[in-house]
């Protein structure tokens, strides 16, 4: 089982890297995974990641990117990874995602 | 561990750690003939090996086939025997007939071999050999159930040692197979492989309660649970809708108010709920090409009434009437004609064909492709374009649910050679396609290292395919190139394998919808619907 450390408590990832408690999250959590992606979190990073967590809260499903980068106007593949979608999910501290997207 | 030209059928008992190497693979064309064109295999961790099963090909496709305790296994392999026994039960009733004669007439003459690209992609890999896989259930079959193969056990076949690495490896190589059914066509004696690939997924779900996460507990039982196995409630569905209605707004100019509930209009229009997360443009044209042609339409926003999705086909029979039945009733409770199904490929085949018999009168609502009906509204001018608009080349990828399976070959044709000048045919098409690679549940299927035989052998053909019906123009970045694939699954798969060979990035390789190449060319709207620049980039 992988695991990131904080403050020397062990929070478990799944196999694929996401939280496997969601309630386990935080900031420091969210720093961590992202180190772990090879990403240094900025201001623009949080405003994508609160957007987000904000939509999830609210719908219980990921919004579609198209709407996080019409409301951040922030490029996701420069800020995240070639793979956006799944990078801000686990970082946010979001299951990843599912069905044929 | 053998090396792949070597396995031999009665190997899939060997205490091995690997059965086979996946360990060569299929040359691509210019510009992927060279050396470091693309990544390796991600090694398989050593958790892995001791919690899956590892030991067919090193690769993971079933994340909830995992290694019970001991006194665990007997049980497993009783209860593997006992679905298989139900298999040749009339209650399993569609499926009893062609899964016997498959079993029984099946004179090994490899015609089939030569028509999977699988096989074709590992260079000729004996694991996957479409017979393999039905090769190793009858050695089973023939142990358990017949009078020859209890008594005389190897001298008639029944010759290896049924335990849970034997079944485990069946159970992972049945999600080594698209189920395209290209081989089933090609048999000279009509025999389907790709459905006893499906009958060995079936015991596995059916009995075990084994199946892929992401098709299973986070597909079908999510779609049951919420509407949609992407989550998406009414509530999020009609938030989509309200953000599409603005872009359609932005980029054409037109306010449209897309129709949704509306009693007894003449067509429900349903999407694979993956559009509205991934590809919104594509339910957005569909509303902007029907407005335009003044058609009678609506979306549903009631529970199983906005997913056409249906995974229930690629693993259990269950769970495909389940859904397909609520799907049946949200359409008849609207009180809507006919059912029309947007560009998902699976979802055609599961509507159409795969629950047709599954109701019938009252409770049945007719079910249509939008393939034909689009080639119509082009046909009779109901829609009019400027092909100089989609002045680049374009190829179309075949969804096997839609030529294969249900023999619907010409209407989109007709649409791209109307409005695409430069379109140009992959080789072979039509019902001789190769499946994208991310048939069957393949597509969605991202846990642990699967997405590594996706995107370097299941996808591998037709990564090559589209590399040669774009010929030189690949290696001419200024050069837009359009891969049309008309089913959500298949652009999974195509926008993984773009990505994992960077032939976007490298060599301005594209993809996409048929319905959107149509707004793209309609001669009403000005502006390009289809822009080409990245759309995860302000």
């Amino acid at each position: 089982m992988d695991f990131i450390e904080i403050d020397s408590k062990k929070i478990e990832l799944n196999e694929d890297g996401f939280l496997k408690e969601l309630g386990e999250w935080n900031t420091g959590v969210a720093e961590a995974i992202s180190l772990q992606e090879g990403i240094e979190l900025s201001e623009k990073h949080w405003i994508v990641i609160t957007f987000v967590r904000e939509y999830y809260t609210k719908y219980n499903v990921p919004p579609m990117m198209k709407k996080v980068l019409k409301s951040t106007g922030l490029n996701l593949k420069e800020l995240f990874s070639n793979n956006p979608v799944e990078s801000v999910m686990k970082i946010a501290g979001l299951p990843k995602p599912t069905g044929c997207v | 561990m053998s090396k792949q030209l070597d396995l031999q059928l009665k190997d899939i008992d060997k205490k091995t750690d690997r059965l086979v190497e996946i360990d060569s693979l299929m040359p691509l064309s210019a510009p992927y003939d060279k050396e470091g064109m693309e990544p390796d295999f991600v090694k398989v961790k050593d958790a892995w090996k001791e919690k899956y099963c590892t030991s067919l090909d090193g690769i993971i496709g079933v994340d909830t086939l995992v290694r019970p305790s001991t006194p665990e296994e007997d049980k497993f392999v009783h209860k593997f025997i006992n679905g298989l026994a139900k298999l040749f039960a009339d209650s399993n009733k569609n499926f009893l007939q062609p899964l016997t004669l498959t079993m029984e007439y099946c004179v090994k003459c490899n015609t089939c071999s030569e028509a999977c690209h699988i096989y074709k992609s590992t260079n000729q890999n004996e694991l996957y050999r479409p017979i393999f896989r039905s090769e190793v259930l009858r050695k089973i079959y023939k142990k358990y159930f017949t009078r020859g193969g209890k008594l005389l056990g190897k001298f008639v076949g029944a010759d290896i040692d049924i335990n849970w690495e034997t079944i485990a490896r069946l159970g992972e190589l049945a999600y080594r197979c698209n189920l395209c059914r290209r081989c089933a066509q090609t048999c000279p004696l009509g025999l389907d492989n790709g459905m006893l690939t499906r009958e060995i997924r079936k015991i596995f779900s059916q009995e075990l309660g084994i199946a892929p996460t992401f098709l299973h507990s986070k597909g079908s039982v999510r779609q049951l649970e919420t509407g949609s196995s992407t989550g998406i409630t009414k509530a999020a569905l009609l938030d989509n809708l309200e953000f599409m209605e603005e872009d359609i707004e932005e980029k054409t100019g037109r306010k449209i108010k897309i129709p949704i509930d509306k009693k007894s209009a003449d067509i429900l229009l349903t999407h694979n709920t993956g559009e509205f997360m991934a590809w919104p443009e594509n339910p957005a044209a569909f509303a902007i090409l029907f407005e335009e042609a003044g058609l009678n339409w609506t979306l549903s926003s009631s529970m199983m009434g906005y997913d056409n999705v249906n995974y229930g086909i690629w693993y259990d029979d269950n769970m495909a009437q389940k859904i397909a039945l609520q799907q049946f009733q949200a359409a008849k409770e609207l009180g809507v004609r006919r059912i029309v199904i947007g560009e998902c490929g699976h979802a055609h085949k599961a509507a159409a064909i795969s629950a047709d018999r599954m109701t019938y009168g009252e409770n049945k609502v007719p079910v249509e492709s939008c393939l034909p009906i689009l080639w119509e509204l082009v046909r009779t001018k109901r829609l009019t374009f400027n092909p100089a608009k989609n002045n680049f080349p374009v190829t179309l990828h075949d969804p096997c649910n839609v030529v294969r399976q249900m023999g619907i070959v010409q209407p989109q044709r007709n649409i791209i050679k109307t409005i695409c000048p430069g379109f140009r045919e992959m080789t072979p098409h039509g019902v001789d396609n190769y499946c994208c690679g991310g048939g069957s549940g393949f597509a969605i299927m991202q846990s642990l290292n699967f997405a590594d035989f996706r995107n370097k052998v299941s996808t591998r053909v037709k990564f090559d395919q589209i590399l040669r019906a774009f010929g030189d123009d690949v290696g001419n970045r200024d050069i837009v190139k359009y891969v049309c694939a008309p089913c959500s699954n298949c652009k999974g798969a195509i926008r993984d394998m773009l990505a994992y060979y960077q032939a976007t990035d490298k060599f301005n390789i594209h993809y996409g919808g048929l319905v959107e190449l149509m707004v793209n060319a309609l001669s009403t709207i000005d502006k390009p619907y289809l822009t080409f620049t990245d759309e995860l980039m302000p």
